[in-house]
């Protein structure tokens, strides 16, 4: 039990008991104060709409709690012991990485999660107030007892996701202000783009089972699909304890990556079956036809695959340019092959398995077409040794391997598809009978994603296209290789002949 | 498992990006061994210690605390590792008692026990007076010496300290002084990178010049200081007045190097070998000569430091 060293630590810099009590206290004064305003100034036969106002109060309050304040605390915690030094001081006793990771997700959090308590009977109350005044009794007290059960483990995966990303950037990055522009400007677009997405977020869970009990006098529904909702409260929770196992890594070694291959690749078999989970509910959950056709799904959501792919991907270059200098301060040549440059073709036959297996959900391909599908499986391939290579370098380097996977994406994967689409906008502005032919997109593997399932088989160019855009796809990688042997060379070079220690 | 050696440090590197900070440093330590780690800002000290301490990782080379990996067995190596940074770190929103409650807690330690050790050092360190404030309420120097009582309420087998002294005033720096003593005396492992090297040469039982990553220099005190393997030592003597014909007194014995005069003080090389030192003594006494203080000057290590020829890092 050494995490509660941490833990107490933490929940005395919060204030300890005399203040959390206080703040307890107060918010269960007011909500009494508020609710007893709002019953006498109410007709006793409008009853129902005070309780479900307080109910949806409560429910943000409660959402509130867990999902914003709780993972900020955290952040600012983990920002606080790496601007003091706080967090070598930690690494310096021995406290394991298990216990440090505890000790951070309970001592921040404990003033969140002891209000969140405090509201679970306050929500009760007011939930089978509504239920009786509805007629429905008790059920609407389940409902709300399992939305927040949903709500939970939403909660943990994302404060597993915070704390994971504040180890890694010092807590320099606000994930959270990240989270909520992106629910805010963008968050229903990728959601309907990824459904595994909508899974993972919690829409299917928590958000329904909070929609159902507070709309039931509307919509006069039940809860949709609990087989929807066992995934989402599994997969989150798998890939909460994915997340903590890597954080328990990087809070004691954080010159390491958070993931090792083999960690990364059971958050990419994860990551696919979510994605999978996704596209197999989505039509019990979204209505057709939907704005977004069914191909945007299949290539938005191996996208997703192949970034989440980049993690494994990230730790065997890393591993390989250790293992590099390692050799080469010992006076050894390294291998021109090894195990780890093997990765990109294991991450490529997962990616492929993953694309073929979401074909017959939302690609619909005759079986004689299938073997279209070959082609962005290749351009993937080649993109992951691209990203391998790219990696090697940048450590080599002592650069940010996070800085260098984003400028290769944002160059060699983003900016084709960018300067295609600005041609066809163009095209259609100037009502121009000339069409962009896709050789742009061709040059990135997403846009060899989108020419193979946008383009058809009949027309000749498309293939031409997509040939043309693989032939630079593959000059880029072979010009990676060598920049990466280059390296490994220089790395050699530089360290001359053996120099003689003096060992006292 | 018995070692007997409590650190090892084999060819150690240490690169910072494409910067090679520690070049290839060997390093070990017995118990009862206090070791004094000098050298201009950025020769790689401070890096050295983070390496020993596993804080930041090795290009190649091992380092090993009671033959356990640093890097392997971070968290068995904490339990006999005691390492107070440059500028250590506190948290400011606790008190004193509560912030070394926090650590003996981190290192399991029994209430009872947790209580009577952070008691004590309190008062070794004399913040007995300060166990309720706020740790943001103290001075830099009593900062300094939380972090001191931080590091040794685990009771470490090794200890690394990084500029342990910058902050203090003179008495707590004579106070530390005595402190580090009595802790090399116990047995402990310890290695201190100063620049205050009068301190050094008072309580360190070795010394390793630091340049550019790599050690120049290492051996006892002595060694360093070129005092040792030598069989003349300078001796310093004060009269109780002034003789005047010191001088002829002087040349009448026999084995005296180069002697100066200077009013009532008297300097000379003779034999290091304390027998004849005494012997001497009695001759100056027979001669006539009013002895008020006879003592020999060992050699400076700040002298020897810039003899050494360490260029400054800018």
């Amino acid at each position: 039990m050494s995490f509660v060293a941490l833990t107490k630590a933490h929940f005395r810099l919060s204030g300890g008991w005399r203040q959390n009590l206080l703040i307890i206290g107060t918010y269960v004064a007011l909500v009494v104060a508020l609710a007893s305003a709002a019953y006498c100034a109410t007709n006793p036969d409008e009853y129902r709409v005070v309780h479900g106002t307080f109910l949806i109060l409560v429910s943000v309050v409660q959402g509130g709690l867990v999902l914003l304040v709780a993972p900020s605390a955290i952040r600012r915690a983990v920002f606080r012991d790496f601007q003091s030094g706080m967090i070598e001081s930690h690494r310096l006793t021995p406290l394991s990485g298990l216990s440090l990771v505890t000790g951070y997700l309970t001592g921040p959090t404990a003033q969140a999660f002891l209000l969140y308590a405090v509201g679970l009977p306050i929500g009760g109350y007011f939930a089978r107030a509504y239920g009786q005044s509805l007629g429905i009794g008790a059920v609407s007290v389940v409902d709300w007892y399992l939305s927040q059960l949903c709500l939970l483990t939403l909660a943990i995966m994302e404060l597993a996701l915070v704390l994971l990303v504040s180890l890694a950037t010092a807590g320099r990055a606000n994930l959270m202000a990240l989270l909520v522009f992106f629910g805010v400007f963008v968050g229903w677009g990728l959601v309907r783009l990824v459904p595994g997405l909508a899974l993972l977020a919690g829409l299917w869970s928590a958000g329904r089972l909070l929609m159902n009990l507070l709309w039931v006098p509307y919509a006069g529904a039940r809860p949709g699909n609990p087989a929807a909702m066992g995934w989402a409260m599994l997969l989150q929770l798998a890939i909460a304890t994915t997340l903590l196992v890597a954080a328990c890594r990087k809070v004691r070694a954080p010159d390491r990556p958070a993931f090792t291959v083999r960690l990364g690749l059971v958050l990419l078999m994860l990551a696919g079956l979510t994605l999978a989970a996704g596209l197999y509910f989505a039509d019990s959950f979204q209505q057709r036809p939907t704005p977004v056709e069914p191909y945007w799904e299949w290539v938005a959501s191996a996208t997703v695959f192949v970034l989440v792919g980049l993690l494994p991907l990230s730790a065997a270059a890393a591993e390989r340019q250790r293992q590099d200098r390692r050799l080469a301060w010992s006076f050894s040549t390294p291998p021109r092959l090894c195990r780890f440059d093997a990765l990109p073709l294991l991450l490529t036959v997962l990616s492929g398995a993953l694309m073929f297996a979401m074909v017959p959900r939302r690609l619909e391909l005759p079986s004689a077409q299938l073997s279209r599908v070959g082609w962005p499986v290749l351009a993937v391939g080649l993109s992951f040794w691209t990203d391998y290579c790219v990696i090697y370098l940048a450590r080599s380097r002592g650069r940010s391997t996070f800085l260098a996977l984003v400028l290769s994406w944002l160059v060699l994967k983003a900016l084709p598809l960018a300067i295609e689409m600005g041609m066809i906008l163009i095209a259609v502005l100037t009502d121009s009978s000339r069409v962009s032919a896709g050789w742009m997109a061709g040059l990135s593997p997403v846009g060899t994603m989108v020419l193979t399932v946008v383009g058809s088989d009949s027309q000749s160019d498309s293939r031409w296209v997509l040939i043309g855009g693989l032939a630079v796809q593959s000059v880029l990688a072979g010009l990676a290789t060598l920049l990466v042997h280059r390296a490994r060379d220089r790395l050699l070079s530089r360290l001359g002949p053996a120099r003689p220690v003096a060992i006292p | 498992m018995a070692v007997d050696k409590l650190l090892v440090m084999r060819d150690v590197r240490v690169h910072y990006g494409e910067f090679l900070a520690v070049d290839g440093l060997s390093l070990e330590l017995e118990a009862g061994e206090l070791w004094g780690l000098v050298g201009p800002n950025g020769a790689g000290k401070t890096t050295t210690l983070r390496a020993a301490a596993g804080l930041v990782p090795i290009s190649s080379g091992t380092v090993r605390i009671l033959g356990w990996d640093v890097f392997e067995a971070p968290t068995v190596v904490a339990r006999h590792l005691g390492f107070t940074p440059d500028n250590p770190a506190l948290y400011d929103g606790l008190t004193v008692e509560q912030y070394l409650d926090f650590i003996g807690h981190c290192y399991d330690l029994p209430p009872l026990q947790r209580a009577e050790r952070i008691d004590h050092w309190l008062e070794v360190l004399w913040l007995r007076d300060k166990r309720t404030a706020k740790v943001s309420s103290l001075s830099r120097g009593m900062r300094q010496r939380l972090a001191v009582a931080r590091t040794l309420l685990s009771d470490p087998h090794l200890i690394l300290l990084d500029e342990p002294a910058a902050g203090l005033d003179p008495a707590g720096r004579v106070h530390f002084r005595r402190l580090l003593a009595s802790l090399r005396d116990q047995g402990r492992a310890i290695i201190v990178s100063s620049h205050i090297l009068a301190d050094l040469s008072e309580y360190c039982t070795h010394i390793a010049m630091m340049e550019r990553g790599r050690v120049i220099r290492r051996g006892t005190v002595a060694e360093v200081t070129g005092a040792a393997g030598q069989r003349q030592a300078i001796y310093q003597v004060r009269l109780a007045r002034v003789v005047g014909d010191a001088g002829r007194r002087l040349q009448a014995l026999p084995g005296l190097v180069h002697p100066k005069i200077d009013g009532k003080l008297i300097s000379f090389e003779f034999d290091r070998d304390p027998t004849a030192a005494a012997e001497l003594l009695q001759r100056l006494l027979a001669a006539g000569l009013p002895v008020a203080e006879f003592r020999t000057l060992e050699p400076d290590l700040e002298e020897a430091y810039l003899r050494s020829g360490i260029a400054q890092v800018d």
